[in-house]
């Protein structure tokens, strides 16, 4: 795991009244074992990895409680765990990225959405949304408009969002629906402090178990027909009406006054930072975020309960709308509301910000702007539009500086155990032309980026070798599908290797067994290396340990299954081309393997720290380059492009061109050497070995060997 | 596979001109020859299973085309398939039922969408709702806006259908989108004909192969390319749809002399909004109607010009949209807000009901009332009521397991066991064996979704203080239960039981192959159920002949109180009994005709022992197992009686076996074109001969 939580598992402790420092995500994990929760499920991935990953490790604590914990292998999976809910007095909690984890889930949540539930059930989604976003940039709003499922949103503070996942387990009792709670990256990451309660102990849970399913055998209580017809109108007869009520009851959206009573904002709970702080910046709120403008700050953005939409815009001029991402459905839901009602207000929202994208502050201030001089001459938004300026001068400068910079994308980590695979693919392709690559969801994807570019498609997680199957029959080269393992259990197992199984596919699966679910924080998997072998390899891999994909794939009937150790890139290329080229028709796939280098590291440095305190000898592998040999024609980096392997200033006056050089953080995997043998490049790279903490002997050796 | 398509193989080669007679559902597979697709995937479900039966029987003209056809393993993959149309100017249809398999393939959806696409990407969905419908009832129309994927909803004609796939495909690449044609139950099995055109052999195929990948870093669907692509579905594409859609003239006017009143409806529902203005006398029967009508081919996106064009010089406008939410409804009075026209009254969800099919009586009861015109309704409204009476005291019929199924017989092992150890809770999955929820059994607790069972029984299980149990259906295992529920059970080190019911195929959707399915698994030997639970480490596997009541009884007691601490498979093996009587039954009938001997095997109960009180009943539910009039005097009770029609499963012995019923049941062997021999053992045995 990448990160612990030691101190994190120590605040889930707290009891009445006292005070919870820390961020946001993590501030849910407590508001959860304060409402009683019975079990805890998710998958990985941010803003909302640290969720799961802080409950898996304070497991000792939560079997204390009687709370059931569970990394599921899929967002489906967690969704359909939920499902102890449907019958039982349990309350239950999930959590995943969205919109992608919403996605995979979607199936399982149509099914718990209709059956409805007697636990309170809730969906942490992190809304992967805006800049930092990594996904398809889609809005979860559609699936509680979809399922009739509610949705909160609160506002971006710890107090608030504690009280809304306590108030969201209530409203999902009240209703006998599933709740989301939708927090978007920046509340995720916000930070702050609340005042905690001691926590539930659940009523049903793995120390109070229950002792039978339920006396009377329930049919409603299963989504299927007839019983899918009834639980429809249910739907919106019984639980929205409920879900209105208890909203308007608890006064879960809230209204800040202000003195333009003609005017009014209505916005996402989740944007109510970000127009505090637009609203500063024009003058028209104080730094304690009281604003002269009225505010309806919707912590429940789904459903809308009309009577206070209609309240809240009576009496008013002209009402904006905030409503991030596209398309508008607070609003075309807001505008039927005011028509239905009869309230002539004007409605604004999208004529006066974008469609598509984060709003952030300066989209604020811009669209503010625009609202106020429309309907507000009276007020000044001088102040705004001179900070608006100032903003756009800094850009203009930073944009002229930057102008002549190549753009960065992001790459491998150093050391890490995927490049060489790429190595091998592009040494390859250099022969017998470039096949089409289906990518995955994964730190492989990088491979799309310089200075490999190979990667044509991207269809989510686990999707690589389904996406492959429309191409490879219309190419003449056989298609390449790259898969993590992460992937391959996600779903890539069944709608990638079975379905190709199925159909005699033909095609070439690269499947990277680096160990772990590493671009969401090295979360463990079915097929991660066993705890004992782990240490025994210490910086080494230990991905081989292991043999689950390997036994399921054959298993299920694949006949071309090779292993390679990725750092042999000579191996690799050599395996890949018989792939590509073997007159074998039907699946062939090779398992790559290489321990994510990441937690190589972290188990090989606290031992490296630990050896240098007490004076013992440690050898540290490092390459470099030999600057009198080096051509400085940089094939090598177009093969590599790991962090540590550059250029600096040829030391040699005769020539001009920058000779490539190694930076220190070479963690010595050994890539650069590997690919200059396979690629046949120029001999220069050599292998050194740093002695720290040298024994008599290493120094003698060295003067001996050392001119001096 | 259930079914044999051969009759429409052959409509599948008709030229320019020739006439198509037949089904929207097999319309939509000539279209797409007629379109030029290049490939076609999709995962069976009613009601558009039959566009992959077909294709998959028409494999040689496809063959001649160059055309690929994929049986994809879940509709994850097959709108992962679409992806060979971001790079390549191929287009590549895919098709399944909707919202649920829409739900499992909404993640390469929203790839898909977001790289956008070179070639036509069509899907077709399969609208399973309302009556008949087998799944939750949700709308697909989310996903439309969802994704920013635009959503035909062509009127119920075959015409018209193949015309809107023909312009789907022109629709999707003339605005860089995928696009989805919807097709409600009613419309995929509505029968009629069109004129065919000449099947297009696409540019790009089998026969005429790519040779070089296209890289292009703006169609990868990772940041930052994520970012200008959002901004491109909103400043490009989205108007480009829009200008085509007016164009192509993709939506229909159809003018009436009530120019102050006006309906707006969904394609798919054209029907029936004209045949409710026909029974109110306000349209013939030809289809003109004296009410305007704007029918919408396509629901999404919505032409904001064309809905202010109708509306403006109306008083009153009714949309008729089925099912909730009311999303057009909402989007018509966004757009008349925006434009400013408040002069028109928008009816709808006022005068329609928010859920439930909008079937011809709901339709005309919506319009009756919009028109003011409700005592139009009350001669329906009496008939249903004396309907309503008249059955008042039948009970219901639930649908239950076929004659024979080896289904059924799991299911009579654990009613056996529930008796002796007390109920279980049970989590149910999607496939035929979810009619054990219904009675007799009443056994399944809650059902998540496909594939899903095991999965969702993760958090009941450590709760409860005996073991509790999953059924799956290979079906489900190979969609998607090997990874959402038995690699989740293994990694999270989950005690619990799966029942796999090994029938075969995925049955309820018409016998289609697994990778599991004897022409693989059993001849071959290629992809086993088996190695694939001993490979992902599932410890403990057993497998029981389902006919065998007193063993499956047997292994799941021994499951449920084993020390064994982890999953525990109970592989349930029984091939579907539809599949094996479509083999057996021409046989038999060859048999038969030559003259040759067979005997069949039948089950029946000796009415003198029976003691009538129906336990045998309660433990199979068979449909030939039944009762009759109790044929002894002085007994009152009815007795059980096996009607004809029992294929001699044999369960129904099994069962009086297992539970230590009455020993009534006996086994006949009927002989037909019985042997000298035969006859000569009867007349001493008096076995019956026919």
């Amino acid at each position: 795991m990448e990160r612990q939580f030691t101190k994190e598992i120590e605040s889930l402790r707290l009891g009445d009244g006292e005070t919870f420092h820390g961020e946001g995500i993590l501030a849910v994990t407590k508001a959860l074992l304060q409402s009683g929760v019975s079990y805890v499920g998710g998958y990985q991935g941010a803003p909302v990895s640290h969720l799961l990953d802080v409950m898996v490790q304070a497991k000792d604590y939560l079997d204390e409680l009687g709370v059931h914990v569970e990394a599921c292998t899929s967002e489906a999976s967690a969704a359909a765990m939920l499902g102890a809910s449907i019958n039982y007095p349990a309350r239950g909690a999930v959590t995943w990225k969205s919109i992608v984890g919403t996605n995979v889930a979607a199936d399982a949540l149509s099914y718990l959405a209709s059956a409805g539930v007697m636990g309170g059930t809730l969906i942490v989604l992190g809304e992967d949304y805006g800049e930092g976003g990594v996904v398809a940039q889609e809005r979860s709003h559609a699936f509680a408009l979809k399922s009739l499922m509610w949705l909160l949103d609160p506002r971006p503070n710890l107090a608030t969002i504690a009280a809304m996942v306590e108030r969201g387990f209530e409203l999902s009792e009240a209703s006998n629906t599933p709740v989301m709670m939708e927090l978007r990256i920046r509340a995720c990451h916000v930070r702050g402090s609340f005042t905690t309660r001691r926590n539930v102990a659940p009523a049903v849970s793995t120390r109070n178990r229950l002792d039978g399913p339920p006396k009377e055998f329930i049919y409603d209580r299963l989504a299927h027909p007839p019983a899918t017809f009834r639980q429809e109108k249910l739907k919106s007869d019984v639980r929205l009406p409920a879900a209105r009520r208890f909203i308007m009851d608890n006064k879960l959206n809230e209204v800040f006054d202000g003195g333009e009573r003609e005017l009014g904002i209505v916005v996402q709970g989740g944007l109510y930072n970000g127009l505090l702080l637009a609203l500063k910046t024009l003058g028209l709120a104080d730094a304690f975020g009281a604003s002269r403008i009225p505010i309806l700050a919707l912590n429940v953005v789904y459903p809308l309960v009309p009577e206070e939409i209609s309240a809240f815009f009576s009496n008013k001029k002209a009402v904006l709308v905030l409503e991030e991402g596209q398309p508008e459905f607070i609003e075309q839901e807001i505008a039927t509301v005011l028509r239905r009602a009869d309230v002539q207000a004007r409605l604004h929202g999208k004529d006066c910000m974008h469609m598509a994208g984060d709003y952030n502050v300066e989209a604020l201030v811009r669209g503010l702007t625009k609202f106020l001089a429309r309907n507000a001459p009276h007020l000044s938004t001088a102040s705004g539009s001179s900070w608006l300026s100032a903003v756009q001068r800094t850009k203009e400068s930073a944009a002229q500086l930057l102008g002549a910079l190549p753009m960065r994308p992001p790459t491998f980590c150093t050391g890490c155990p995927e490049r060489p695979v790429f190595s091998a693919m592009k040494l390859v392709a250099q022969d017998i032309g470039r096949p089409h690559v289906s990518m995955d969801v994964g730190c492989h994807c990088f491979g799309s980026f310089e200075p490999f570019s190979q990667g044509n498609t991207l269809l989510g997680y686990g999707m690589s070798l389904a996406s492959a199957a429309g191409v490879n029959p219309m190419s003449s080269k056989r298609a390449v599908a790259i898969m993590g393992d992460g992937g391959f259990w996600h779903n890539g197992l069944l709608s990638g290797v079975a379905s190709n199984l199925l159909n005699k596919g033909d095609g070439v699966l690269v499947i990277m067994k680096n160990g772990y679910a590493s671009a969401t924080g090295t979360q463990e998997l079915l097929s991660s290396p066993p705890e004992d072998a782990r240490m025994v390899a210490l910086g080494q891999s230990a991905a081989g340990a292991d043999r689950t994909i390997e036994n399921t794939l054959t298993g299920l009937g694949v006949k071309w299954l090779r292993t390679v150790n990725n750092y042999k890139v000579g191996e690799v290329a050599k395996v890949y081309k018989e792939a590509m080229q073997s007159d074998y028709k039907g699946l062939k796939v090779i398992v790559a393997e290489g321990e994510c280098q990441l937690e190589r590291q972290r188990r090989l440095r606290p031992e490296v720290a630990k050896k240098l305190s007490k004076g013992e000898r440690h050898v540290r592998v490092k390459y470099g380059v030999d600057e009198d040999t080096c051509t400085g024609d940089h094939s090598c980096i177009r093969l590599s492009g790991c962090p540590t392997l550059t250029v600096k200033d040829n030391p040699d006056p005769l020539r001009r061109d920058p000779v490539a050089t190694v930076v220190d953080g070479c963690v010595g995997c050994g890539l650069c050497g590997e690919n200059a043998h396979a690629a046949v490049l120029c001999p220069s790279f050599y292998r050194a070995e740093v002695i720290q903490n040298p024994t008599w002997w290493d120094k003698l050796w060295n003067n001996a060997r050392s001119p001096s | 596979m259930e079914r044999s398509f051969k009759e429409e193989v052959a409509k599948l080669k008709l030229g320019e001109g020739e006439t198509f007679h037949g089904e929207a559902i097999l319309a939509v597979t000539k279209a797409l020859l007629q379109s030029g697709v290049a490939y076609v995937g999709g995962y069976q479900g009613a009601p558009v299973s039959h566009v992959m039966d077909v294709l998959n029987d028409a494999r040689d003209i496809l063959d001649g085309l160059g055309v690929h056809v994929e049986t994809n393993a879940n509709e994850a993959g097959a709108a992962a398939m679409l992806g060979a149309s971001i790079n390549y100017p191929m287009r590549g249809a895919v098709a399944f039922k909707s919202t649920v398999g829409t739900n499992v393939a909404s993640d390469a959806l929203s790839n898909l969408a977001s790289a956008g696409v070179k070639g036509g990407a069509l899907i077709v969905l399969g609208e399973d709702y309302g009556e008949g419908s087998s799944i939750i009832q949700e709308r697909s129309h989310a996903f439309a806006m969802k994704s920013q994927i635009w959503l035909l909803d062509p009127r119920p004609n075959l015409p018209k259908i193949v015309e809107m796939v023909e312009q789907g495909f022109e629709l999707s690449e003339a605005s860089s989108t995928p696009v989805m044609l919807e097709l409600r139950i009613r419309a995929c099995h509505v029968q009629g004909s069109f004129r065919a055109k000449a099947n297009r052999a696409p540019a790009v195929s089998k026969r005429n192969m790519l040779e070089n990948p296209d890289f292009d870093y703006g169609r990868i669907c990772l940041p930052p390319a994520t970012y200008a692509q959002e901004k491109q579905k909103i400043e490009v594409r989205w108007p480009a749809a829009v200008r085509f859609i007016r164009e192509r003239r993709l939506n229909e006017f159809f003018y009436g002399e009530r120019k102050d009143l006006g309906i707006l409806c969904q394609g798919g529902l054209y029907n029936a909004v004209i045949r409710a203005l026909q029974t109110l006398g306000l349209a013939d029967a030809f289809g003109n109607s004296k009410v305007p009508i704007y029918c919408l081919n396509v629901t999404y996106p919505l032409v904001p010009e064309e809905i202010t064009e109708f509306c403006r010089t109306k008083k009153d406008v009714l949309i008729v949209e089925e099912g909730q939410p009311a999303y057009i409804e909402e989007a018509v009075l966004a757009a008349l807000r925006r434009a400013d026209l408040n002069g028109v009254r928008v009816r709808g969800k006022d005068v329609l009901p928010l859920a439930g099919e909008y079937t011809g009586e709901v339709v005309l009861s919506g319009i009756a009332r919009f028109l003011s015109r409700e005592t139009a309704i009350a001669p329906i409204q009496d008939l249903k009521k004396k309907a309503a009476d008249l059955l008042s005291g039948i009970p219901a019929r639930p649908p239950g397991f076929c004659v024979g199924c080896p289904e059924r017989p799991v299911f009579s092992a654990m009613k056996v066991l529930e008796k002796d150890q007390g109920k279980f809770h049970l989590s149910a999955d999607i496939g035929c064996h979810l009619f054990s929820t219904l009675p007799p059994f009443n056994i399944g607790n809650t059902v998540l979704g496909y594939g899903l069972g095991l999965a969702s029984n993760s958090a009941v299980h450590p709760m409860f203080g005996k073991r509790t149990v999953t059924v799956m259906g290979d079906g489900g295992f190979w969609h998607n239960g090997l990874t959402t529920g038995i690699a989740n059970t293994v990694f999270n080190r989950n005690d619990g039981i799966l029942v796999i019911m090994k029938n075969g195929y995925s049955s309820a959707t018409g016998t289609q192959e697994l990778p599991s399915s004897p022409q693989h698994s059993e001849v071959k030997e290629d992809i086993s159920m088996e190695r694939a639970l001993e490979g992902i480490g599932v410890g403990w596997v057993r497998k029981v002949d389902n006919y065998r009541v007193g063993e499956v009884a047997k292994t799941l007691k021994e499951a449920m109180q084993t020390d064994y601490k982890g999953l525990k498979v109970i592989v349930a093996e029984g091939e579907c009994q539809l599949e094996r009587q479509r083999k057996l039954r021409p046989v038999v009938a060859k048999n038969l005709a030559e003259g040759k001997r067979t005997v069949r095997v039948k089950y029946g109960v000796d009415e003198d022992t029976c003691t009538g009180d129906h336990s045998c009943i309660r433990l199979s539910g068979c449909p030939t197992l039944t009762i009759k009039d109790n044929p002894d005097p002085l007994r009152r009770d009815p007795v059980a009686t096996v009607i004809d029609g029992c294929v001699g499963c044999g369960l129904c012995g099994e069962n009086a076996h297992a539970a230590v019923l009455c020993p009534s049941f006996y086994r006949a062997e009927v002989i037909q074109n019985p042997t000298w021999w035969d006859k000569l053992i009867s007349r001493f045995h008096g076995t019956p001969v026919h």
